[in-house]
């Protein structure tokens, strides 16, 4: 049990970066679940009491007129999980499993057909006000149902089970699965052509595309030592960082740094601090705002990054949701780690 | 000890307690199918459980009330009851008010089935939805088996021997799976969160495969309940009464496992129901074991539908894994059990 609890507070936060949840972590929350598990109990009445209005079924909204699309459908596509799923006609209730598909959603002109996405989905602002049915790890199934979606988009975070129980409550799931920056621009393609959006798609597509390569000719461009070392923290204690099959490794990567814990070989590694001073990065990237605690950290006033005043917090979401904001991260990180281009 | 007595006054309470608790049951299950993070009226609500082939509700209604609804209340009743009576036998045969349905290693050998799964996926094994709970089970059950070979002195199993095997195995499995995890890449949320336990997203197959093992366990402990009281007085004196206690052991640890295993594969790992509920029973109808058993099965039921329905309901869009809730509501009446137990 001391296990699982010590495991709670990392892995609230690991949630949120994996889970793309960005800010939303609560560092210190530990026991929130379990100062409303004490609140409620013996309660079961009035909880359930307050629970039952919240349900008001959403009329069919009038979808907007996708005749140019029409001739597409129906559509037949293979899911990350392999499943063959088909769309007879345009979906025009969607739910999203992730705060990264409703990005894509919204970034392929989704947004009307949009019924309901899942917790920590924040942007665009616009998302905020929809319903939430739970998130990748607790799903409320019967809310799902309840808004009688004709199409569930869910990332790899969601359990195989939750995706199979979905299945089998008749729901359509389509399941992606991007592990790299080409990855996420193939998902938007797809999602594109299965809802009816392939010109947008391809039009989206085509002008991140420009975006990342315009960074790597600026990359190419650039005197082959001009290639910081770079460590970003995903979480202090213990250290844990960012290595090869992140997002995060690859970013670094295109904006011209070099990811030291590039020879982890995990995507999420614990790393050791004697490690980070002797491969001495010349920029650190922080995900949790705690950069006063680590500019204290014995030692580590000699790193480079340090004495040069390079140590940085980022907002976590732009660099780690597999969405189109995903450009945007490289874009600043590229900013970031060569100032005087 | 007066509870072993069946003297009318006993016999009427214990009646009334059975009557009592499948009342509860029943009313509880009834409560619980109605009540949801989605209102369905009552009328409908009616309307969907007398036609199970189509009624006049919208179909998601239909398909939250017979999909969702139905078999989670029936699953949390066969999890507590399996819970509940693997904790009575445990507790019997070890004379250990402290043994647990997880004694034996069950829930350390569940999670590390569960963990292997996990990992396993992640490094491109196969990922359907059976093969956590498969290997969970098998993870359980191997231990369990473990915990027997350790424990076992030439062809006698000393009880004390069984339950220090089963602390060390537990804590070695335990390490192994905190060692795994390392590797479980992201997949290790998981993990932790089956280790809590939770009864959302299963479905009539969870229903039905835990079944067997709860129906075959109940028919062996139905049976077993005089051998179960006289290891109350000792495995000599039992021996000495003429009981065959080796292979009585046996049976019993291994329908007590096969309970727990089965429970554990379906719902993750959730404590302290098996723990307190035969306590609890033991307070209501006494030790014997002819009424503590049905006494804890339906007692055990009751309180998972119960904290299971607390679990869907408290905080919304999201649930707490029911294990937080069977230890918060068992810690405090846990104790106040023993209190009042000392206070006499």
């Amino acid at each position: 049990m001391r296990f699982m609890f010590t495991m709670g507070r990392k892995i609230r936060h690991l949630q949120a970066v994996w889970e793309r949840r960005g800010q939303a972590t609560d560092k210190g929350g530990g026991g929130w679940r379990f100062g409303l598990a004490i609140g409620a109990l013996g309660i079961i009445i009035a909880a359930s009491a307050m629970s039952l209005p919240m349900y008001v079924p959403v009329a069919t909204a009038a979808t907007a007129d996708q005749a140019a699309a029409a001739p597409q459908f129906p559509v037949q596509m293979v899911d990350a999980t392999g499943q063959n799923v088909t769309l007879k006609a345009a979906p025009h209730r969607i739910i999203t499993l992730a705060p990264s598909l409703t990005e894509m959603a919204y970034a392929l002109g989704l947004g009307q057909e949009l019924v309901a996405v899942s917790a920590y989905s924040d942007y665009p602002p616009e998302a905020k006000s929809l319903p939430v049915v739970g998130d990748a790890f607790s799903l409320s199934y019967e809310k799902l149902l309840a808004y009688q979606p004709d199409l569930v988009l869910a990332d790899e975070t969601l359990q195989p089970q939750a995706a199979a129980r979905l299945r089998q409550l008749g729901v359509t799931v389509f399941v992606v699965a991007p592990k790299t920056l080409p990855d996420v621009l193939s998902t938007l393609r797809q999602l594109g052509q299965l809802t009816g959006r392939a010109a947008t798609a391809d039009r989206l597509v085509a002008s991140l595309q420009a975006r990342i390569r315009a960074v790597e000719e600026k990359v190419a461009r650039l005197p082959a030592t001009d290639r910081p070392r770079v460590y970003v923290e995903i979480w202090n204690n213990p250290l844990m960082t960012a290595g090869p099959g992140s997002f995060l490794d690859e970013l670094i990567r295109l904006a011209g740094g070099v990811n030291v814990a590039a020879g982890t070989g995990q995507a999420w590694p614990q790393i050791s601090a004697e490690l980070i001073l002797a491969a001495n990065p010349d920029v650190i990237l922080l995900t949790i705002k705690d950069k006063e605690e680590v500019l204290k950290r014995p030692g580590w006033s000699s790193l480079n990054a340090v004495r040069r005043g390079r140590v940085y917090e980022v907002v976590p979401d732009t660099y780690v949701r597999t969405g189109p904001r995903l450009v945007d991260a490289l874009e600043s990180l590229f900013a970031l780690l060569h100032p005087e281009q | 000890m007066p509870g072993l007595k069946s003297g009318p006054e006993s016999a009427s309470r214990f009646r009334w307690m059975l009557w009592g608790s499948g009342l509860l049951l029943a009313v509880l299950g009834a409560t619980a199918a109605a009540l949801g993070p989605v209102a369905v009226p009552l009328p409908q609500l009616l309307n969907i459980l007398l036609h199970p082939r189509g009624s006049a509700a919208p179909e998601y209604l239909q398909t939250i009330v017979w999909q969702i609804r139905l078999p989670r209340v029936l699953l949390a009743m066969e999890v507590g009851a399996a819970l509940s009576l693997a904790g009575v036998t445990y507790q019997g045969l070890f004379r250990n008010p402290l043994a647990d349905p997880y004694v034996l290693g069950v829930s350390s050998g569940a999670a590390l089935g569960a963990t292997l799964a996990v990992v396993w996926r992640h490094w491109g094994g196969p990922s359907g939805a059976w093969v956590l709970p498969a290997l969970a089970f098998a993870g359980a059950l191997f231990t369990t088996a473990v915990v027997y070979l350790l424990g076992q002195q030439g062809r006698r199993l000393p009880l004390t021997g069984l339950l220090l095997a089963g602390v060390a195995v537990s804590a070695m499995s335990s390490a192994l799976v905190s060692a795994l995890l390392i590797f479980a890449g992201q997949s290790m949320q998981e993990v932790v969160y089956w280790m809590m336990g939770s009864l959302n997203g299963r479905g009539w197959p969870e229903v039905v495969s835990i079944l067997p093992f709860l129906a075959g366990g109940s028919a062996i402990l139905a049976v077993s309940a005089r051998p179960l009281d006289l290891f109350l007085a000792g495995e000599e004196r039992a021996q000495a009464l003429g009981l065959p206690v080796e292979a009585t052991k046996l049976l019993l640890l291994t329908s007590g496992a096969l309970l727990a295993a089965a429970a554990v594969a379906t719902s993750g790992v959730i404590g302290f129901a098996g723990l307190i509920i035969p306590h609890a029973a033991r307070l209501l109808v006494g030790p014997a074991h002819r009424r503590l058993l049905p006494a804890a099965a339906l007692l055990g039921a009751a309180f998972l539908l119960a904290t299971d329905t607390v679990a869907r309901l408290m905080v919304q869009p999201v649930e707490l894994p029911i294990g937080v809730i069977t230890a918060v509501c068992g810690s405090p009446f846990f104790l106040w059990l023993l209190r009042r137990q000392a206070a006499r």
